[in-house]
């Protein structure tokens, strides 16, 4: 029922709730996310409401996961790492995906960001996105913002470079 | 001719990029900015014997200040030891007023940072130290040489801290003790670097 009402959410894009964005609760979840996607490749972004940068550059990620067939966008919000009311700051961010209509599977985690840094080997620095194919090989990350038309040119490439 | 000019341009981009993160052992870059609180110049020289903390923060980003308290309270802890603190707000503040020089007196005093709040307006210090986000420490001993580097504590949750690291460093060298984790990675907002010409 969780799962229809999830799938439901996902395609109207407009009634996720702090009950159905899914929460992670370290970085070995992340990865197996990212790694468990049927997709070929997977674009992981991790971002924050916090983040000025991160939210600017929503719209262009969501064009792009609704650009490729074959990728996947998987986000990450580590809103968390601010002390607070954890079902308050997963409604904020539930009803910020909501607003701006991101339909791309989003995750919350609840994890330590330092282990989460650790793990992915990025400095810290949000946002960050990195792009994986299906053997969990990182093939690029972006740190900073990222540049729409240079991402789908990037990802085209990897795609071509697949189906060779 | 043409290549000489290449390479200038080259570097001169690499200079005005943000540069890498300060090494530890490396020597501490000085500075003289103006304090927001009474718009009076302060000058650090690495080098002149005293402990320091350099502490890049700003008045935006919630992550920042979520350790401001914690950074009040080591400033005030360590001033006693002889530890001097310097916070600097790197943030171009034409592109986010609140970074103004205004809005960080009125942070500062309201709060009563025991440290002087610096406006580094050209973010220049940032890119010398190799700053990334907010908040983002420096380390230096009284020799000028960075002793550490990275995040004030591993999580901004007092309950869930399991390592930190300024505080560790400090009480280390101030005993004469090496320190054991160098080098963290700070986590936060990205520094709002003032684009350059």
């Amino acid at each position: 029922m969780k799962a229809v009402a999830l799938f439901g959410a996902l395609l109207l894009g407009t009634s996720l709730t702090a009950a159905e964005l899914p929460e992670l609760k370290n970085a070995d979840a992340v990865k197996r996310v990212v790694r468990e996607s049927p997709r070929t490749l997977r674009v992981l972004n991790l971002w924050a409401t916090w983040c000025a940068p991160c939210v600017a550059e929503m719209a262009d990620l969501r064009t792009i996961s609704e650009q490729f067939a074959e990728i996947e966008l998987i986000g990450v919000s580590l809103d968390d790492a601010i002390p607070g009311d954890r079902n308050e700051t997963k409604k904020k961010v539930a009803r910020f995906l909501q607003q701006r209509q991101i339909r791309y599977r989003n995750f919350y985690f609840t994890g330590s960001t330092n282990d989460l840094a650790t793990a992915l080997n990025f400095e810290g620095e949000l946002p960050i996105t990195f792009i994986y194919d299906a053997n969990k090989k990182e093939l690029a990350r972006i740190q900073g913002m990222i540049d729409r038309k240079d991402l789908a040119a990037r990802l085209n490439t990897f795609l071509k470079g697949k189906r060779r | 001719m043409k290549r000489i000019l290449i390479a200038i341009i080259v570097g001169a981009f690499a200079l005005i990029a943000a540069g890498d993160e300060l090494a530890v052992g490396a020597k501490a870059p000085a500075f003289a900015l103006v304090n927001a609180v009474n718009n009076e110049r302060v000058a650090f020289a690495p080098g002149d014997g005293r402990l320091s903390v350099v502490i890049f923060t700003c008045n935006q980003c919630p992550y920042a200040k979520a350790f401001e308290d914690r950074i009040v309270a080591l400033g005030r802890v360590f001033a006693k030891k002889g530890v001097r603190f310097y916070a600097i707000d790197p943030n171009d503040d034409d592109a986010y007023p609140v970074e103004r020089l205004s809005e960080m007196k009125e942070r500062a005093t309201t709060r009563n940072y025991p440290f002087p709040y610096l406006k580094d307006g050209d973010s220049a210090i940032a890119r010398a130290y190799g700053a990334r986000v907010t908040p983002h420490v420096f380390v230096v001993d009284g020799k000028g040489v960075v002793r550490y580097r990275g995040y004030v504590d591993d999580s901004a949750k007092p309950g869930e801290r399991q390592h930190t690291g300024l505080q560790d460093a400090l009480d280390a060298l101030l005993a004469g003790r090496e320190v054991q984790q160098t080098a963290t990675r700070a986590f936060g907002c990205s520094i709002k670097f003032r684009k350059t010409s």
